[in-house]
């Protein structure tokens, strides 16, 4: 009796396991919107996740400061009937949590997470900040100045000169460079209020491209909040254009700067937008190249040449189209030359043998990782935003072990050989306190210059 | 307080991770307890590698700790000089786990002011194979001289990494051989290049020796694996027998009350003040009950409540663009607070530091309103886990018991932990706030350009 009590139990439990997996559908709020609701019975906290496309980095005729100083000024000063100050210390008594920040230039991104009985507040606080933030000129200026001083402290870094170098290389004049170096003369100097009340009004609107809800919350409650969040925002008044011409043209580049106390060298090449897929290959990949201490560059690099703390490979993205993969790493001066060898021949050889071992092991940590997702509201609606963004399936971010589980060595390869740059392929930038340490590269002093090399 | 709504960078990103559903009873990670011990560590050792790939854009998202994995730490304290200690780690690291392993082995080492750890994690199932690896940091140290010697240009490396072109890091160093004059952890295991290059491997053979042995060590293991099993696999490893080990923190006794000025003239920094002050306490207060104290404080503060520094220095009055406060113990009679901030337009950091003391002074004489206190206390459930859910009271305890065995402390057990809200008291925070505000040994550094500072 007791084990057919047990089993009892056992088959509740399950069936209470399985009636509390989360879900995904494509809902439309009572207003007209459309977003994707996760279901989290589970979770007691909600979370809205919403993405607006912008352009305004692609634009010659805006000031690329607007957006890094809007989104602060928006969360610190103030809105109608909130004076600054005064909001923050509210949230913290909800246990509330809001942020907007710019996502890959091409998207703004306000992230609002509260406890579903906190929810008619939270949501009335973050209307009013999206609809009526008072922009106030005390914080645009305090905002501003501090921006410029960080800046200035950045761009003086010789690592972050060498990274201005390549965005010059491959972008040249177009306004995108500006927008993601800020590197213009005068360009958070001169921003003014009136930039920023124009970006917050042409991106702050009641269609953005995607959005999210994800937690313990019903459908109708769901689009209710949608609807409050986005109430009095205007609908878009133009069309988005996002379009950039990148030169990803290989070539060796050192930025001479005679008072930089370390050297450090970066190769980058371009890789497939993750809209085409392959990015769970790509994570597997490229751990396996420059992820950790069992690396492939890692093992170049530091352990058998002796040349670096640490070398490691990594995806960034310029763009939602234009993503990049770099290798990267300070290394010892007098052996930049080698280290560049040393690194496109661990890169031409992994490129060609793939990761050595076993996929089990390779797959072990995405798998334990993938599966505690749904223990976390945020980076699952995260997750599910920017599924939504590369236009995959509703629901992608619940299925990601699925994703996993396919992968073949196959595919690795595949993926190696079909989206991966040649070794050939990678543009080469060193900063260094010699010029001469990297033999042929084009020696230049400033990284505006980057875009002169051939 | 940062630009954020409600919540700093930093809290934000806590919290986000706290979002989480209530335990399913499933699956649910323990802590063990080695025989000789136990318990505590570092939790920033517990992020997986797989955190570099982590792109803003990124559909997949990876998380800080899995279930699915476990891991072995071993910690021993060291009495040596800390950068001996230092060059040490990466040898026997090297010795014991740097050679080819699987996939999903991952491994790391770290040194402290007290003490050197070395971990590694792998899937439950190979404890036996993780312990008997790890077992090798007993080994005596067996690398080829030259390996060993060019060992010590990749500590140059590293110093590199940390230090250079990083005024923070530098003012850091400086500011913490001064507060701590005369106390072990006065001396940092980074050490200077001069001293770097002086690093012998016999020396360092010779403290290993006499620190590596099973009398010096404590064994702390994480993950879903029985005490039981832990035994079993420790027998199979042929893991050396340990007996509890008697180990504690370097005692720590504060030298006369002094403060000095450091200056880090810097023209393109953006100006900065750290300003860090420690203070002892009339009565030893024990050492997580403290902790607890100090935080409540810390929290109070930050805010831009009557009692708190935010209105004061940066919504009433502009004199601080953004500020960031911490106050922490450093054993049961000594105390810290950290105050550091970036200055408003106009204001030099002379001028900053005297707001910021007399402010802390007012607060501090004024005492701290009650319904400040008890505003802020109602925020204060975060600091431990809801135990009611035994998945997060897990995962939490484990970090718990690896900080404090890292630092050498012992750990107190749940139900300790339960009780110590207890002994939080709006008397009590207003007594470590006048300690703080009165007589202690201070250290303020200056950066930014020079003329920022008068």
């Amino acid at each position: 009796m007791t084990r057919i009590l047990l089993l009892f139990a056992a088959l509740l439990c399950l069936a209470a396991c399985r009636g509390d997996a989360p879900t995904a559908s494509v809902e439309t709020s009572p207003g007209g919107v459309v977003y994707t609701l996760l279901q989290m019975p589970e979770h007691e906290d909600v979370t809205i996740h919403i993405a607006w496309p912008t352009d305004w980095a692609y634009r010659a005729d805006t000031n690329k400061a607007a957006p890094v100083v809007g989104t602060q000024l928006i969360l610190a000063g103030g809105a109608e009937g909130y004076p600054a100050g005064d909001v923050g210390e509210r949230f913290a008594d909800l246990n509330s949590e809001g942020n907007i920040y710019v996502a890959v230039i091409d998207h703004v991104i306000g992230e609002l997470t509260f406890e579903r009985d906190q929810m008619d507040e939270t949501i009335a606080i973050a209307n009013a900040h999206l609809r009526a933030p008072t922009l106030d000129s005390m914080w645009f200026d305090r905002i501003r100045e501090g921006t410029a001083a960080k800046m200035a402290e950045a761009q003086a870094q010789p690592a972050n000169a060498g990274f201005d170098a390549v965005r010059w290389a491959i972008l040249g004049e177009q306004p995108l460079r500006n927008a993601l170096s800020l590197d213009e003369p005068g360009v958070v100097d001169n921003l003014t209020r009136e930039d920023v009340v124009a970006w917050h009004t042409e991106t702050f609107t009641r269609t953005p491209q995607a959005i999210v809800v994800a937690g313990g919350i019903e459908t109708a409650d769901a689009g209710a909040a949608i609807d409050a969040l986005l109430r009095g925002l205007p609908d878009a008044s133009r069309t988005v254009m996002q379009e950039a011409a990148p030169d990803y043209t290989a070539r060796r580049i050192l930025l001479h700067i005679p008072e930089a106390q370390t050297t450090t060298l970066s190769l980058i090449a371009p890789l497939p937008p993750t809209r085409l897929g392959g990015e769970t290959e790509d994570l597997i990949l490229i751990h396996a190249l420059g992820g950790d201490d069992q690396s492939v560059l890692f093992e170049a690099v530091r352990t058998e040449l002796r040349a670096s703390y640490g070398f490691g490979a990594g995806m960034a993205s310029y763009t939602r189209d234009h993503r990049i993969l770099f290798l990267s790493g300070e290394v010892e001066t007098a052996k930049l030359a080698d280290a560049e060898q040393v690194v496109r021949d661990a890169y031409a050889d992994f490129r060609q043998s793939g990761p050595s071992g076993e996929l089990g092991p390779r797959k072990a940590p995405l798998a334990a990782n993938f599966a505690e997702l749904p223990d976390f509201v945020v980076d699952q609606a995260r997750s599910e935003l920017q599924s939504a963004l590369d236009g995959f399936e509703t629901g992608r971010s619940l299925r990601l072990t699925d994703e996993l589980q396919a992968v073949t060595e196959g595919a690795l390869m595949d993926r190696l050989s079909s989206a991966l740059p040649q070794a050939q392929d990678f543009i080469v930038i060193a900063v260094s306190p010699d010029a001469d340490a990297l033999p042929g590269a084009c020696v230049i002093r400033t990284p505006s210059a980057a875009a002169d090399c051939p | 307080m940062t630009d954020c709504f409600g919540k700093s960078v930093l809290q934000h990103c806590q919290l986000a991770r706290q979002r989480k559903r209530p335990s399913n009873h499933c699956q649910v990670p323990s802590v063990v307890v080695g025989s000789a011990v136990l318990l505590a560590g570092l939790g920033a050792a517990l992020i997986q590698a797989w955190q570099g790939n982590n792109s803003a854009d990124s559909s997949i998202r990876i998380l800080a700790a899995d279930r699915e994995t476990a891991s072995v730490h071993v910690i021993f304290a060291y009495d040596s000089a800390a950068l001996e200690a230092h060059y040490l780690e990466h040898l026997v690291w090297l010795n014991a786990v740097g050679a080819e392993r699987a996939a999903d082995r991952h491994s790391n080492a770290w040194t402290s002011d007290t003490a050197v750890g070395y971990w590694l994690s792998g899937a439950p199932e190979d404890l036996p194979d993780l312990l008997e690896t790890l077992k090798g940091v007993f080994d005596p140290i067996n690398l080829p001289s030259e390996f060993a010697g060019k060992e010590r240009d990749i500590v140059l490396r590293e110093y590199e990494f940390r230090m250079t072109d990083n005024p923070d890091a530098q003012a850091g160093e400086a500011m913490k051989a001064f507060l701590y004059d005369g106390n072990v952890i006065a001396v940092s295991p980074i050490g200077t290049p001069d001293e770097i290059m002086m690093l012998d491997y016999d020396a360092a053979r010779a403290v290993h020796a006499a620190t590596h042995v099973p009398a010096n060590a404590r064994l702390v293991v994480i993950g879903d694996v029985t005490e039981r099993r832990l035994r079993r696999a420790m027998r199979d490893a042929g893991w050396p027998e340990m007996e509890p080990a008697d180990v504690a923190p370097p005692p720590f006794e504060l030298v006369a009350p002094e403060t000095t000025t450091l200056r880090y003239p810097d023209p393109d920094a953006a100006p900065r003040m750290g300003w860090r002050r420690v203070v002892a306490l009339p009565e030893p207060v024990q050492f997580d009950l403290l902790e607890a104290q100090t935080a409540l404080l810390r929290d109070i503060l930050d805010t831009n409540l009557p009692g708190g520094l935010a209105g004061p220095l940066r919504f009433d009055a502009a004199v601080a663009r953004s500020f960031d406060v911490q106050v922490w113990p450093i054993d049961e009679d000594n105390i810290e607070i950290s105050f550091s901030a970036a200055p408003d337009a106009g204001v030099s950091l002379t001028q900053l530091k005297t707001a910021f003391e007399d402010t802390l002074s007012e607060v501090a004489n004024g005492g701290i309103p009650e319904a400040t206190y008890s505003r802020v206390l109602n925020r204060f459930d975060g600091f431990w886990p809801d135990w009611d859910d035994d998945d997060e009271t897990s995962r939490w305890m484990a970090d718990y018991v690896l900080d404090r065995v890292s630092n050498l402390r012992g750990a107190l057990s749940k139900r300790e932990l339960q009780r110590l809200h207890r002994g939080l008291s709006l008397d009590t925070t207003n007594e470590l706030l006048r300690q703080l505000a009165g007589d202690g040994r201070t250290a303020i550094a200056f950066i930014g350009p020079e003329e920022s500072f008068e």
